[in-house]
């Protein structure tokens, strides 16, 4: 009893001090975007390039962002850019998403559902960037 | 006849070598645009909306219009992206991929089983009989499936240089970062 209790201070401590770290300190480990003011955003993948806009979400807002192309300096190699075309972009952005039953039926025993959740995700992803983007 | 056989068999081989030197497939791809020459380039070599995308040997992307273009090596396997398959480029991959390689995994257990049926006939001289249509599924479920495979990276690297055209980096984590970079945290 005592080792668990030891164990979960030990746990809450360490998530304590996890979260009271400045942000500024911390290196992007996941996607992210980085502007020509040296500003990073970590982001969700995909991050769309459109025309001259780029399209992102941020990680932890969930706020879907669109900047002008000329002030993003480059990404994280993890990040998952797509280029895109204006009709594509405005097909995806205006479909509903669909295959969630069917990526829910292939998980079991084939494994192959758990890909098909990566693409729905991403693709709405996607649609919300369309969708929602606030110029920045 | 012998003679007669080893005669056309050099014959053979000297058209061979022939036409060989006197293609440009002994040479490593390269370009030749306004009468400079871009010599061991990096694959993918394509062309969209008429500007031909090359990667040096140094890892720099270039481009140039189509119409300054003079030659484009054999060896590059050059590709031309047309209006429709330039929306291919965005789209996921991880379902055709999955798909992919079970594909190649399936082939390959086609072939491994094939050659064991073919280990078993060849000892038996009553059952002789070999069909090698498991080799055949074998290598039509491999092959485009190797090829979707090859076509996905081509398209992510595609991707990659027209972005890098744009004057955009990819930024790996051993990159030194900017001190004044920092997290969105701050901005909202």
């Amino acid at each position: 009893m005592m080792k668990k209790i030891l164990f979960f201070l030990f746990l809450a401590m360490s998530y304590a001090s996890h979260s009271q770290e400045l942000n500024a300190d911390k290196t992007p480990r996941g996607p992210f975007v980085q502007l020509k003011n040296g500003m990073q955003y970590e982001v969700l993948r995909p991050v769309v390039i459109c025309e001259k806009t780029c399209y992102y979400t941020d990680r932890y807002s969930k706020n879907c962002y669109s900047v002008p192309l000329d002030s993003v300096d480059g990404f994280g190699t993890r990040s998952d850019v797509r280029y895109m075309t204006k009709q594509e972009f405005k097909r995806i952005g205006r479909k509903p998403v669909k295959g969630y039953f069917f990526g829910a039926l292939m998980i079991y025993p084939t494994g192959l559902g758990i890909f098909i959740f990566s693409d729905i995700t991403k693709r709405r992803h996607i649609r919300n960037l369309y969708r929602y983007s606030i110029h920045r | 006849m012998n003679r007669y056989k080893l005669l056309l068999t050099i014959l053979f081989f000297s058209i061979i070598q022939t036409s060989f030197a006197q293609s440009d497939w002994k040479f490593k791809p390269y370009v030749v645009v306004s009468d400079t020459m871009y010599e061991n380039l990096q694959l993918p070599v394509f062309i969209m909306d008429s500007v031909l995308y090359i990667r040096t040997q140094d890892g720099v992307v270039r481009t140039f219009p189509t119409h300054k273009v003079d030659y484009i090596s054999k060896r590059c396997f050059y590709d031309r992206i047309t209006p429709l398959e330039k929306n291919r480029l965005s789209r996921s991959i991880a379902t055709g991929s999955y798909l992919s390689v079970i594909g190649i995994a399936g082939g390959i257990t086609a072939i491994y089983n094939n050659y064991i049926n073919y280990k078993y006939y060849a000892k038996n001289f009553i059952l002789q009989y070999y069909s090698p249509g498991g080799i055949i599924f074998g290598a039509a479920m491999i092959v485009p499936s190797t090829i979707a495979i090859y076509n996905y990276i081509q398209r992510k690297r595609q991707t990659k240089m027209i972005l890098e055209a744009k004057g955009l980096r990819f930024i790996s984590k051993e990159t030194p970062q900017p001190e004044a970079a920092a997290s969105s945290a701050p901005e909202y």
